[in-house]
């Protein structure tokens, strides 16, 4: 048994000279691995800019608004891809937001019983253990033979409005923007399962209290406080959406066009980039794919600086809201 | 990449490292291994990454030895190293590029005449029981379907020589074929995917669909193939035994760096369209084990056993006299002074 005597004598004594040592020296490491992270990503972006430079002074800004591809005629433009990359993001972020945060609420609201709940919660994350080839494959041989029969309905009897005005041959938009929504359904729905169980039960409970339904509740009281959580799901779901490659060019068709059709075959930035960079060659047909890489960067960039200064603008009205009623609500972690 | 394994192999062993074009490769990986079983102290690895790839690799020194479909362009050759001594080219198979389809209900093969798979890749012709189809294929019951363009979407030798083909077909018809020459071209309206497999799949996914690929591929994946007016106007199956192949290949003039250009054959057998494909040598190799290995390798590919085996996996039987010129130029390939 030790005396208690020591033990207290322990506790008082200042740091030795190794445990300084150990505390100076894991400050400094923290702070090399964080400033690492920032020189990989301005490493990245120098790089790619870098390698772009031919291609930049060669087709300019109109590369970004031209839409033929024929880099063995030293012509090159990706406004179809810019357009297809948003289309199909657009599409996959706006579904698996509306699923995910559906399964979210179905997953934290006691609607199940809790073991049910866990093993719900761990089918959804395995979801995104599945490679993405994976899903390319299972795109092609399950989904386009599924929805095929639908859309081609829709082509005949509707096909006079533009989103329905080509028939679905095989590869397309639709289908392609239909598996990126599984594919960031898992990231959306745990971080905003995450965030809606953040929400002080305390919250739930006056609001039951005060009579509310269930809906009510959840629509009028655990959605809108858990929003910053849920926001930020959804932005981490278009940067993913953004930048997926492989199912996308397995599915997309990857045809250079634009049209306003849901089932007409398209590109995306990043299906662009995987078909054509094994065999690009000369500093030009290089560089014009790393500028589409640049171009996609920035794309990605713009996404998530919007979802930021969205989250940011919500949460000063909410501060503005809190200081006027004095009641602090439980801060939702990102 | 040359070595000296040493994972308690006995010394001695050579390791070689290829890598270049998908349309060989199930070729060259089973020449590399019945040659491995018989000489085992003596290995190659291929990776079929794309001829481009396999361009690049070679030129920078990492691989042993390239492989390409489409040869390699002068301003190719001029970037190669000086230490190699310059390159051998040489031609070690051939094979079939087919047009598959995918037409529900039509049992017989579809015939195409050279006007009308021109003007289909133009997208002049778009559906499948427009008049030009038709008026050769008299006995069958042709769609009224939208013809789909199936393309790669991937930079590829398949792509090089197939519009090589259909260019020179467009000048003798005088029409103007728009997408040009290259490994990868600007297709009017079509859909994409990567490597032969992939258009496979995607002609099999797609009513309505036709494309390009290499007869092997298209094989294996069961597709229904085109029978092909050539420049004699008969029109003419891809067969089994690689006939209308070799029919293709023979008389065809052999330049002097052996990039021989089949593009439009004149032979009333021949199938119109067939492509040599190439393996990218040194001249001279710095280590003189890995020049005698490449070097009876090479020669033990030209065997007859050999070009048999390509025979069974769907390429073509090269002539004779361009597997002896292959012989002779086989001889230049030494070790550097």
């Amino acid at each position: 048994m030790v005396p208690v005597t020591q033990e207290r004598k322990n506790i008082a004594r200042p740091p030795t000279a190794r445990e300084r040592a150990v505390d100076v020296s894991f400050r400094w490491i923290t702070r090399i691995v964080a400033g690492l992270t920032a020189v990989v990503v301005a490493l990245i972006v120098i790089l790619v800019a870098k390698q772009a430079v031919p291609a930049i002074v060669k087709y300019g800004p109109h590369f970004v608004v031209s839409t033929h591809w024929d880099a063995g005629k030293g012509q090159c433009g990706i406004l179809p891809e810019i357009v297809g990359t948003l289309l199909s993001s657009t599409i996959g972020v706006a579904l698996a937001a509306v699923f995910g945060i559906a399964v979210a609420v179905f997953l934290t609201e006691e609607f199940i019983p809790r073991w049910l709940e866990s093993v719900l919660k761990n089918v959804v994350t395995l979801l995104a253990a599945i490679p993405s080839v994976v899903y390319g494959l299972w795109g092609i041989f399950v989904v386009i033979p599924a929805i095929r029969p639908g859309c081609n309905w829709l082509h005949g009897h509707l096909g006079w409005i533009p989103l329905f005005s080509t028939p679905l041959l095989s590869v397309g938009l639709l289908p392609a923007a239909l598996v990126l929504t599984i594919m960031i359904l898992p990231t959306v729905t745990a971080i905003s399962r995450d965030a809606i169980a953040a929400v002080d039960p305390l919250l739930r409970e006056a609001a039951f209290g005060m009579g509310a339904t269930r809906w009510e509740t959840i629509l009028g009281v655990t959605l809108p406080t858990s929003r910053r959580g849920v926001y930020g799901a959804i932005v981490l779901g278009l940067g993913r959406a953004l930048g997926e490659t492989m199912a996308l060019a397995m599915l997309v068709g990857s045809a250079n066009v634009i049209s306003p059709s849901l089932f007409s075959p398209a590109d995306t930035l990043a299906a662009l980039l995987a078909n054509k960079f094994p065999e690009a060659a000369s500093p030009l047909d290089l560089g014009a794919l790393m500028y589409a890489a640049l171009v996609l960067l920035i794309l990605t960039l713009l996404v998530n600086m919007g979802g930021e200064w969205i989250m940011r603008r919500d949460s000063e009205g909410e501060g503005a809201k809190r200081a006027g009623t004095k009641t602090g609500t439980k801060e939702v972690a990102k | 990449m040359f070595g000296i394994s040493g994972c308690g192999a006995p010394s001695g062993d050579v390791t070689l490292q290829g890598s270049g074009a998908t349309f060989p490769a199930p070729l060259y990986k089973r020449w590399f291994l019945e040659y491995y079983r018989q000489n085992s102290a003596f290995r190659v690895n291929y990776s079929p990454i794309g001829s481009g790839a396999g361009i690049r690799q070679f030129t920078s020194g990492l691989v042993s030895f390239g492989a390409s479909d489409a040869g390699m362009s002068q301003k190719e050759i001029a970037k190669l190293p000086e230490k190699f001594g310059g390159v051998l080219l040489l031609p070690m198979t051939a094979g079939l590029i087919v047009l598959s389809y995918n037409v529900a209900g039509v049992q017989q093969p579809i015939r195409l005449s050279r006007t009308a798979y021109v003007r289909m890749f133009l997208r002049e012709i778009t559906k499948w029981n427009a008049p030009e189809i038709a008026k050769d294929n008299s006995g069958l019951k042709l769609p009224d379907q939208s013809i789909t363009v199936v393309t790669r979407a991937d930079s590829s030798g398949t792509t090089y020589a197939f519009t090589t083909h259909m260019a020179a077909v467009s000048k003798a018809l005088g029409v103007d074929w728009t997408p040009g020459v290259d490994k990868s071209v600007a297709w009017k309206e079509s859909i994409a995917a990567q490597g032969n497999d992939g258009v496979a799949a995607l002609i099999q996914l797609t009513p309505g669909a036709i494309g390009y690929i290499e007869y092997g591929y298209a094989k294996l994946a069961g597709l229904r193939m085109a029978a092909l007016e050539n420049q004699s106007h008969s029109f003419i199956l891809p067969d089994e035994d690689g006939k209308s192949g070799e029919k293709a290949l023979e008389g065809a003039e052999i330049p002097d760096d052996l990039q021989i250009k089949v593009a439009d054959p004149k032979s009333s057998e021949a199938y119109p369209i067939v492509t040599y494909t190439w393996i990218l040598s040194r001249k001279h190799y710095e280590d003189p084990r890995e020049a005698e290995s490449l070097k009876t390798l090479f020669l033990h590919c030209l065997e007859d056993s050999q070009q048999k085996i390509a025979q069974e996996l769907g390429y073509v039987k090269m002539p004779s006299p361009v597997v002896a010129r292959l012989r002779t130029e086989l001889q230049k390939l030494t070790a550097a002074r």
